[in-house]
């Protein structure tokens, strides 16, 4: 391939939004900060929208779980959910990456 | 990634692709405890998320497998087109995720490589002629750490479409794209 210096280069702008996400999960899964939920807001939210059409994931009876990203960025989403398989549905009033992150063990799917 | 585990994500990115709504869905397996759902726009926030009791492991019918290992990402050279359940599996050791983009027409995998380059600047066309202005975004899955599998949604009309993976061996600055990591695919 040509230009590969360059390619590092360019592509590196867009990676490095990736591993900044990486990295901020790790940092703020390390610092553990809790927010405050909003479930009026999120109440108003799934009001407000309606779930999508042509949802499959929606179709397959598992328990929908909502959750939100607000404007500012705050998170809304349940304090518990049952361990296993999990549907989030996720509003989102910010364009933001939402990643899932679990500091110690997980759940592991036969592959 | 020390000894975290990321578990797939949602990204929301402003455009026309399809899977921009402001609403979208994800199915993954929590294993039982503390959990962080994190946003990292330019004021990242997390929240804590609890799972609780013997993980209940459910089968998703997934019309289309993308598995993701060392530098490479397989997904069948065909898929349908219309809206489908994929599924993500990262089998590789290291971080992964998937970004899909379409181009008008068949692309190869060279030429998607140059065109993304060119898209970030570099150039107004790549050079075998093909247009970085026609790459339309489609989505992403969130990353995904080892062994781990999510589920999104993709409503993909027919054409062509290439995933990439931009993320790079730790230590290193090679994004993952660059080192092959990049599958054209036609959504039938």
């Amino acid at each position: 391939m040509n230009g590969t210096h360059d390619a590092i280069a360019t592509l590196d702008r867009r990676s490095f939004l990736a591993k900044t996400a990486a990295g901020a999960a790790i940092v703020l899964a390390e610092s553990g900060v809790g927010l405050n939920p909003r479930w009026a807001a999120l109440a108003q939210a799934q009001e407000a929208t309606p779930a999508p059409t042509g949802s499959s994931l929606g179709s397959l009876g598992l328990p929908i779980h909502d959750a939100m990203i607000e404007a500012d960025g705050t998170i809304v989403i349940p304090d518990e959910v049952p361990a296993g398989t999990v549907l989030l549905r996720v509003h989102s009033m910010n364009d933001a990456r939402g990643e899932i992150v679990h500091p110690g063990a997980t759940a592991r799917r036969g592959h | 990634m020390h000894q975290s585990v990321v578990n797939g994500g949602i990204e929301f990115l402003p455009g026309t692709g399809t899977n921009n709504a402001p609403v979208q869905e994800v199915a993954f397996d929590l294993g039982a405890g503390s959990w962080y759902a994190v946003q990292t726009s330019d004021q990242p926030q997390d929240k804590i998320i609890t799972a609780v009791g013997e993980p209940a492991i459910v089968s998703i019918p997934a019309s289309v497998d993308v598995t993701m290992s060392h530098h490479d990402v397989e997904i069948a050279g065909e898929v349908a087109s219309g809206p489908a359940i994929w599924k993500f599996t990262n089998a590789g050791p290291v971080l992964h995720h998937a970004v899909l983009f379409s181009y008008p027409e068949a692309i190869t995998e060279d030429q998607a490589l140059e065109a993304l380059i060119a898209s970030e600047g570099m150039a107004t066309t790549s050079s075998d002629g093909v247009d970085p202005a026609q790459i339309g975004y489609h989505g992403a899955t969130g990353l995904l750490s080892h062994d781990q599998t999510c589920y999104q949604e993709f409503d993909l009309e027919p054409g062509a479409y290439f995933s990439v993976c931009y993320l790079s061996d730790p230590g290193m600055d090679t994004p993952h794209v660059l080192n092959g990591m990049i599958q054209v695919f036609t959504a039938v």
